[in-house]
């Protein structure tokens, strides 16, 4: 017997999906970075502002469905060639890496968002589908309004500081 | 005589993955010859429809045409339906994984995946292991 979920008992998993896809993003993004391109993470502090002259990238990702929001990743475009490099087993200099960047950070976020939502559980996941990925250029208002949010994690990745964060109900 | 060899068609709209994946391919010890690549499911059709494909890798989400809506085709297809297709995806619903299996799809590999796991894929439906 199938039943339609009622508007009420949603308004009620909300605030639980919350809790469980916005704990812990930076070890989950440390995971992915591990897993996906090799990349050595560990928890950083969490800073206001980014590195000075850093040219940065904004990721986002978006979900959608019985649970929606956005996965944002904030980190020095110098990260992304290094994922670039790791995945074409070239050097971080090659200009295959330059070439690489946006897309290696692409599938960094793919890669996440499909642990990010594999925490909920099956019957909000089925409900539940990922975007596609977006990748630009970041100011330092992005990073500021994503180290802003109080659910925002920071994580070192081989001496490249992340900020990210999940917004639930986007 | 010379040993038969498979031909294998990447799907995937990353140019780092499909590289990847190609490496992987080149490291399986499969008799494999031709490696095509295609960025979404409109360029996939055309080449399974110019060339002879043995066994499909295919990402799910993509801009254009999309994994689910490729695999659709090809198993409505008498021409292309037996034509292997394995989903190496981030996609963390078992329940649609489940689904895409019902509809034809042959196998499923998650991302991040390790290199043996596409070589079992590859050994699996070309054979060709040591």
């Amino acid at each position: 017997m199938t039943r339609t979920i009622e508007a009420g008992e949603r308004a009620t998993a909300a605030p639980c999906a919350t809790a469980v896809l916005t704990a812990g993003v930076d070890e989950l993004v440390a995971g992915s970075l591990e897993a996906f391109a090799f990349v050595l993470a560990g928890p950083a502090e969490l800073p206001a502002s980014p590195p000075a002259g850093a040219d940065l990238l904004y990721c986002g990702l978006p979900f959608a469905g019985a649970v929606s929001g956005r996965l944002e990743l904030v980190f020095p475009t110098a990260l992304a060639a290094v994922l670039a490099a790791n995945l074409l087993c070239v050097d971080p200099g090659d200009p295959a890496a330059a070439d690489g960047q946006a897309d290696a950070a692409r599938e960094l976020m793919n890669v996440t968002g499909g642990a990010l939502l594999a925490r909920l559980g099956e019957a909000e996941l089925s409900g539940t589908t990922m975007g596609l990925p977006t990748v630009r250029p970041a100011t330092p208002a992005d990073w500021r309004a994503v180290a802003a949010d109080p659910r925002a994690g920071a994580l070192d990745a081989e001496g490249h500081v992340v900020v990210a964060r999940v917004v639930v109900g986007a | 005589m010379e040993p038969t060899t498979h031909n294998i068609l990447v799907v995937d709209d990353s140019a780092t993955t499909r590289a990847v994946v190609k490496r992987t391919i080149a490291l399986s010890g499969a008799a494999v010859g031709d490696v095509f690549e295609a960025g979404d499911g409109n360029a996939a059709l055309g080449v399974i429809r110019s060339r002879k494909v043995d066994l499909v890798l295919l990402d799910l989400h993509m801009p254009g045409m999309g994994g689910v809506e490729l695999a659709g085709i090809l198993h409505g297809d008498p021409a292309t339906r037996d034509i292997p297709i394995v989903v190496i995806s981030a996609e963390p619903s078992a329940g649609r994984i489940e689904a895409l299996k019902a509809g034809g799809v042959r196998g499923y590999v998650r991302k991040p995946f390790r290199p043996e796991q596409v070589r079992d894929v590859i050994h699996h439906f070309l054979g060709g292991g040591q």
